[in-house]
Formats: C-alpha cells, structure tokens, sequence
C-alpha cells in the first residue's frame, strides 16, 4: 500500500499556503469577470447581403480596343524617358501643368505601359488637351464623342455597372422548369443606346448544359434568357461610362438550385 | 525567488487566458456563425480573349423557389349568342365552359397559376385579337389566353385559342379548330396543349383518354369493371357489366379497341374489345392462362404472358391474329413487357434470379439481359412515351413508382405511399399515373406524379379504381 | 471469504443454468394423423341421411377434415410437409370417389403486383396439381386457376392475414 500524502493544510509551508491562497482568490476573479460580463447583443448582425465581384484579372492597361477610337477627351501628354532640350522644355511644362482634366475618372489609372514600344525609350507624346480642355474635351477632329473612352475604365468601375445591370435583370429572370432543366445555361449579346434602350434584339450567342432530357427546354431558356433583358430595359445607368456598357457580349443566363 | 517568478506565471497565466477568452467569446459569434449564404458572387468571364472582344460579361442567376406561371383565362367570346347542342344555354356560355375546362388543366399540372373566367371580365370578340393590353397589365397578369367561339352552319363549332404576353404586349402563339358539337371538350384540351407546350416546352397530353378498372363492393368480393374516361376525368363510360372480373385495360394506340383481362368464362384470359362495336375476341386461342396484355407503338403487335404448367413466358401475336412467337423461355415468371417507342427492345420483369427484376430484350427475344440491380424489387416496368426513362414499381418494405434510364442507372423514387403500382405514363412522357392502395380497407384510387416528382395529386373518378392505362394523343 | 466464496458460486451455478436451456426441436412433430372415416370403398351413398352428399364442397372439406387449403411462404410456391399431408388427404378422397373432378385455386397475398401475382397463384395451383399427380390422381381430374390476389379470405393488412392469402384450395367442380 502506498502511502498518501496527506491533504491536511498543516503539511504546507507558510508560502504555499500563501501561493495557494492567491492562485485561488485570482482563480475566483478570473470567474466572477467572465461571469459579469456585459450581455452581449442577442444577435451578431448579419452583415448584408453584400455582392462580391471577383475581377480574376487586374491589368495595370485595360486591353480593350478602342471602342470610341476616337474621343476629344483629354488625355494627359506622355512623359519622354529622355527630356528634350531646354529650350522645348518650356511648352511642355506648360501643357503637363494644365494637363489634369476635370473630368479625370473616379479610379486613377495606373500609367500605361507600351506594350510593344517597352524595348524603346518613350517619345515626348503628343498632348490631345484642347482649347477647351476646362469642359474635358481634347482636341481630336474626328469625333465629338467627350465620355472616357472604354480604355480608360477601370476594371472597378466596370464591375460596379456590371452589378447594376444584374440588379436589373434579376427580377425578370425565371428559368423553365423540367427534368435537368436546371443544367441549362444560354449566353445572349446585346447592344444598348444611350438611354439604356435596347438596341434590336437580343442575340443567343450560345447554350449549354442540353442533354436528352431537358432538350424542349432549351429553346423556352433561350427564349424567357431575351424577355427579361427586354423587361429590364430601359436600364438606369451612368451615361459618362457609356462606352463600357454600350456593348453586353456576354449574358449568360443559368439557374442555382444549391440554396 | 525562481519558485516566486513561477508561481507568478502560474497566477498571471489565468488572468491573462481570461482576458483573452473574454475577447474572444465577445466575438465568438462572429467566428462562429455559418457564412451567410446568399450572397451573389459573379464570376466576370473576363479571359484575356474576351477581354479584347471588348463588352461586358455577366451571369444572371436565377435562385428563386420554383414559382408557378401566372395565366389569365378570360373566357372564350362569341360572335353571335347561337344555340349550340353543345350547351344548353349557346355558344357564349360555351365559351366560358370552354374556358373553365382550360382553367382546370392548367391548374391540375402544377406549373400554372391559372386565373379562370369566373374572376376576370369578359372580353367582347373584337377583343380576342387585339386585347386591352392596359386593363390586364393592371391586374398583374403575365401570360392572357384568349379565344373565340363560333357556330358554323353545318353545326359544328370553331374554335380559335390565343397566348398573349402582357409584360412584352406580344402574341406568343394562336391557333384554332373545328370540331362536332358532342367533342367540345377536346377543343378546350387541344387550346390547354397549345398553351401547356409553348409556356413549358414539353408535348402535349391533355386531350388523350384512360383506359382504368373500376372498383366497387368489399375486399374479399370486389366488382371491377372496365370504365374509359377523359384526361381530366369528363366522358366517363362503363363498358363492362362487372359480372366478371376485369382486370388491366390497355388502349390501342388508335384508341379503337381495348386489350383486358377477363374472367368471363371463368378463367383469366385476355381479350380484344371493339370500342365502337362493343363485341370481344379472345387472344390466343388456348386452354392456358393468359395475363398482361400489351400493344406494341404501332398497334400492329400484341403482348401477353401464357402460363403453361406454372412456368409463365412472354409471346408475341400479330393484332390481326395468327401463330403466336414465344419471347422468352426461361425457367420461372417472366410477365409484362413493354416496348421502347421505337419498337425496338421490350422491357420485362422476370423472377428468374431468385426475385422479381427488370429485364430488357430486343423485340424478337434475343439479348435478355438483366437492367435492375439496386436492391429491392422491380415489377410492371413501362418505357415512356419520349423514351428517355422506363418508370416502374420499385418494391423495397413499401411499393413506391420510381423512373430510372433505359441503361438502369440513375434510379429516382418519386412517391411514397404504402402500395403505389403500376405506373402508366402521360402521353408526352412527364406525367406518371399510378394506382395506391390504402392499407387494411384495400379501397384504391388513381394518382398522378409528375416526372420531376412534383404535384402528386390524385384523380377524381366515380368510384375506386385501379389499373389505369394512359392513350396517346388523339389526333 | 466467505461471501467471495457464495459470489463465485452463484455465478458459475448460473452459468450452468444458462447452458442448460432447452432449445427448440429443429423439426416440429408431425401434424395430427388424420382419421380417415371408416366406411370403406363401394358405396357412394352418403354414411348418414343427414350429412353432404358426394360430389359436394362441404362433402370433400368433411372429408379431408378441412384440409382443402394449402398454405405458402411469400413469393414460394414449393409443397411443405404441412401441404405434403393435406394433399395427401386429398389424394385419398379422390381415389375414394373416382368421379369426382375438382379446381385447384391459386392466391397470392395482396403485397404483390398484380400481374405478378396472377402468375404466382397459377404457380401455386400448379405446384399442388404435380403433387397430386404424383401420386396418382389422373391429371384430367384437377384443373388449375389463379385468381392473383383478387381473392383474399383475410381482409386485414398485416403478416398473419397475408399468410391466410396465400393459398391453393380445391375445390369440388360440381
């Protein structure tokens, strides 16, 4: 038989009585501050329902073409890697001083990068700042077009219009019903004007997801894909961004089951 | 002064796990609650090739409940009030029949809202082709039906059938027909398969017919008669007296005859009913039982299963008689059998390893190779009209209708009574009817399932009923 | 000591006890033996003035004591020795009265499709047909039917009622 110490306190010493006594007495605190905690609220809020565009790519330059090739707002001159004489120094002071238009878009782009031209050293480019650059207009002859050119959006801005056209479409989007019908997806294209009107008709560009079962529904797919895009036109949306949304070449149209 | 610094870390030690428990639990909800579900995420397909496209790309996604299509059934106008043998009271309160029968169809098949006649104002005849786009929008309604009647000289009657979409202001689709007067109803379900095939794409089947047994008196003593009637029920007519029992009808795919089981001499054989004539011919021509009668898609072949010695096989005989192929010939039950709409395999069921399965086959009996191997039972297996699925009677504790692929994968049960059997399917292959059983009273009734297995409902008939057959379309 | 010496053996008396149980007989004792009535052969008038005639039902269930019916497991059809001593019965009586022809009726309980079961009761019908024969009675006299499931005598939903459908009867043909 092994002999127990024994737990009377009498064995302790004076200090680990006194060690005990604390350990206890901060123990006892420890549980009466978790215990008189303030009540927390009931309810964590939820954050809200939040939409979360994933732009899988960031370019530093937009790679659009030039959908308005040619626009009279003002673009900024270019820098020359290697300044010129002196004396052209002076105008070219002048110009970048007033080159900030006003009507520079919300996101500031990051200088463009040549794409082909890196290997050789940037020429002093050319300033399209007009005579009446104050209202944001450059100075090109071959269109009156003022908005930003679609090169110049930025990807953040064209995900925020792209949310806006979702919100509107949403509501009139019913997919048909029916075996597999849920694996369908159609893709539609489609021109807008100025006014959010449609321009034409929408065009189906593809469709996916058909097997035997759910062939019949496919045309009907196709079919309520174009009625809520014209039920959602006219579409409410910034007119300066105009050349990003001018153009839709890709609506695809599915149905979530997983909720 | 080691063991002081100790036992201070001792002390402190708790202090300090308390001060960061309590932060923690204070945003333990955070940490701990589920991400919210719900929030759109979009994918922007913006690949460097779409990218150079140049226009926006977007996905619209649709995660609503599955909601119901909204129709307005106005009812049908007439040119002129004429009397009609149709309707006691002329063709405008035949229009409004008419419509009541479209409401109905619509209703019964789950995918529709239908707003019938009773609670929408009547729209005047000039009305029909150029509707008031501005009242109808007011009351909410997405899809407008509406038609016309009209009395021809010769009696009979036109009707026209219009689907109009108020949000787009657009004619979807019209069309008419000229029909008897005794036949009215078919021009209403001929209108409910325009609007049915065009808002959902599938085929049609509302104007087809039912073959079925109906079923009277107590459980040990039953009456069973052959009845027909409408999809919808209407046209009811008893063709046999219930003397003998009857037993599984199957239309002709002309809808001219009838194959059933009698016991009119006392035993089970099967028989060739002239609707029009009402007079009956045996089969086969043998002192066997003979059970499970079947018409193959073109209506030139017959089915049935002979019983000799207690071995039962399937046979083949032309409809028009003569010498009768055996199909199969192993040993044990094997009874059914229904055609592929192509005409070229048969599907069976079969004890012959150990329990009932499903089997399939060519049409003259080669290649018998066994579909069903998921455990539990197969019984009365049928190919649907579409061909994409064989719908059967799964056995497993209770007796559930289930579908699977012709190549027996992809099984999906769709009810859950305690005895549901002998699935029948809608001519456009998306409906399913079947007959449960109620445990103890034995009492049975007629249901229907939709292919999804949505929509179970049941069907109102006169009496009970049991062993329903579903006709094609009737041209 | 002592009470470990009494927990010891009231455990192993236990165990004992345990190993000593009865187990069932793996075959149950044969059915009663049937007293065939004592009148012998030729006469076919009836034994009393008061009882059925030859050639009737409750004549041929008098006679074999009620053993007209034959019994089945779900989904079987094979004769057991139960069957085995009431067809045996029945062979005696038509062996008796030569004349007499009679319907072998085959059932299924209702837990069954019908087709199915249609099939199976002929099965059944079959299966006590060949027994007969087998042991003598010319097959011209027996004729089969099946009647499916159409036909139950018990009407409730529960195993005990369905092992009452599932029968073959014979019964006399008048």
């Amino acid at each position: 038989m092994v002999e127990r110490p024994a737990l009377s306190l009498a064995g302790l010493r004076r200090e680990e009585r006194f060690g005990l006594a604390i350990a206890f007495g901060l123990h006892v605190l420890l549980v009466l501050v978790l215990a008189l905690q303030p009540a927390r609220d009931a309810l964590i809020e939820r954050p809200e329902r939040m939409t979360v565009s994933l732009v899988s790519d960031i370019g530093l330059e937009e790679m659009a073409p030039a959908i308005v090739p040619e626009s009279r707002a003002a673009i900024a001159p270019e820098l020359a890697d290697v300044p010129l004489p002196s004396v052209a120094d002076t105008p070219e002071q002048a110009a970048t001083r007033t080159a900030p238009s006003p009507d520079r878009p919300a996101p500031r782009k990051a200088p463009k990068p040549q794409p082909t031209a890196k290997p050789e050293p940037r020429q002093a480019g050319g300033s399209q700042v007009g005579n009446n650059f104050l209202e944001g207009a450059g100075n090109s002859r071959t269109s009156d077009d003022v908005r930003i050119p679609a090169s110049q959006i930025g990807a953040s801005a064209k995900a925020s219009i792209i949310q806006a056209i979702v919100r509107q479409i949403r509501p009139h989007w019913t997919a048909p019903s029916g075996v597999d019908a849920e694996l369908l997806v159609t893709e539609l294209a489609f021109d807008l004007d100025e006014n959010g009107r449609l321009r034409g008709r929408p065009k189906v560009l593809r469709q996916g997801g058909i097997n035997a079962s759910n062939r019949p529904q496919s045309g009907l797919h196709a079919e309520r894909a174009i009625r809520a895009v014209q039920l959602a036109a006219p579409f409410e949306l910034p007119d300066e961004y105009y050349n990003a949304w001018k153009s839709i070449k890709g609506a695809r149209f599915d149905r979530n089951l997983s909720r | 002064m080691k063991q002081l610094i100790f036992a201070f870390a001792l002390f402190a030690s708790p202090l300090v796990a308390g001060s960061l428990a309590a932060q923690t639990t204070a945003q333990g909800g955070d940490l701990g609650a589920p991400v919210v579900e719900g929030g759109t995420v979009e994918t922007l397909g913006e690949t460097d090739a779409e990218a150079e496209e140049g226009g926006l790309s977007f996905t619209v996604t649709d995660e609503s409940d599955w909601s119901d299509i909204g129709v307005a059934i106005a009812g049908f106008a007439a040119d002129r009030d004429r009397p009609t043998p149709a309707n006691a009271n002329g063709t405008a309160a035949l229009g409004r029949e008419i419509s009541r029968v479209i409401t109905a169809n619509l209703r019964n098949n789950g995918i529709f809202r239908p707003v019938g006649p009773d609670s929408l104002p009547q729209p005047s005849f000039t009305q029909i082709t150029s509707p008031s786009w501005g009242s109808w929008s007011g009351r909410g309604v997405e899809m407008l039906v509406h038609g016309y009647v009209s009395a021809r000289a010769d009696g009979r009657l036109t009707v026209g059938c219009y689907l109009y979409d108020v949000a787009l202001q657009d004619e979807l689709i019209r069309e008419g027909w000229v029909v008897p007067p005794a036949d009215w109803r078919r021009a209403a379900h001929k209108c409910s398969d325009l609007i049915y095939s065009r808002l959902t794409g599938e085929s049609p089947f509302f104007d087809s017919r039912i073959a079925y047994i109906a079923e009277t008196g107590p459980k040990d003593r039953r009456i069973k008669r052959l009845a027909i009637m409408d999809s919808d029920g209407a046209n009811h007519r008893f063709l046999t007296l219930g003397s003998a029992t009857a037993l599984t009808p199957r239309y002709s795919p002309d809808y001219k005859k009838l194959l059933y089981l009698s016991y009119v001499d006392g035993n089970p054989r099967i028989y060739v009913y002239d609707i029009g004539t009402g007079r009956q011919q045996l089969v086969a021509e043998t002192g066997n039982p003979t059970f499970a009668p079947r018409w193959s898609p073109d209506g030139r072949n017959i089915l049935y299963s002979m019983a000799v010695g207690g071995n039962t096989d399937i046979y083949r005989v032309s409809a028009n008689g003569g010498r009768s192929v055996r199909l199969t010939d192993a040993p044990g039950i094997d009874i059914g059998g229904s055609y592929s709409p192509d005409g070229s395999k048969i599907v069976f069921e079969s004890d012959r390893s150990g329990s009932q399965q499903c089997y399939v086959m060519e049409a003259d009996g080669t290649n018998q190779r066994r579909l069903t191997f998921f455990g539990g039972r197969c019984a009365t297996p049928e190919w649907s009209p579409r061909g994409d699925q064989i719908a059967f009677t799964r056995i497993a504790g209770d007796f559930n209708i289930a579908v699977m692929n012709p190549n027996g994968r992809n099984l999906r049960v769709l009810t859950s009574g305690w005895q549901d059997e002998a699935p029948t399917w809608a001519p456009n292959g998306r409906i399913i009817q079947f007959f449960r059983t109620t445990r103890n009273t034995g009492r049975s009734a007629l249901w229907q399932v939709d292919l999804t297995g949505r929509n179970e409902r049941r069907l109102k008939t006169p009496v009970d009923a049991s062993d329903p057959a579903w006709g094609p379309i009737l041209p | 000591m002592n009470t470990r010496l009494a927990t010891i053996a009231l455990l192993s008396g236990t165990i004992a006890l345990a190993g000593c149980a009865k187990k069932a007989p793996e075959q149950l004792p044969p059915a009663p033996e049937e007293s065939i009535p004592d009148n012998p052969t030729t006469t076919t008038a009836p034994v009393t003035n008061s009882g059925p005639t030859v050639g009737t039902q409750a004549h041929f269930e008098g006679a074999v004591n009620g053993q007209n019916v034959i019994y089945f497991d779900t989904d079987r059809f094979n004769i057991d020795s139960a069957d085995a001593a009431a067809l045996q019965a029945q062979v005696q009586y038509l062996s008796q009265y030569r004349a007499i022809s009679i319907t072998i009726e085959g059932h299924a309980d209702e837990r069954g499709t019908r087709e199915y079961n249609l099939a199976l009761g002929e099965r059944r019908a079959n299966s006590a047909k060949n027994y007969l024969t087998s042991l003598g009675v010319d097959a011209n006299r027996i004729r089969t039917v099946s009647y499916g499931k159409e036909r139950p005598v018990a009407l409730a939903s529960n195993a005990a009622a369905w092992a009452q459908n599932r029968r073959a009867v014979s019964v006399v043909i008048n």
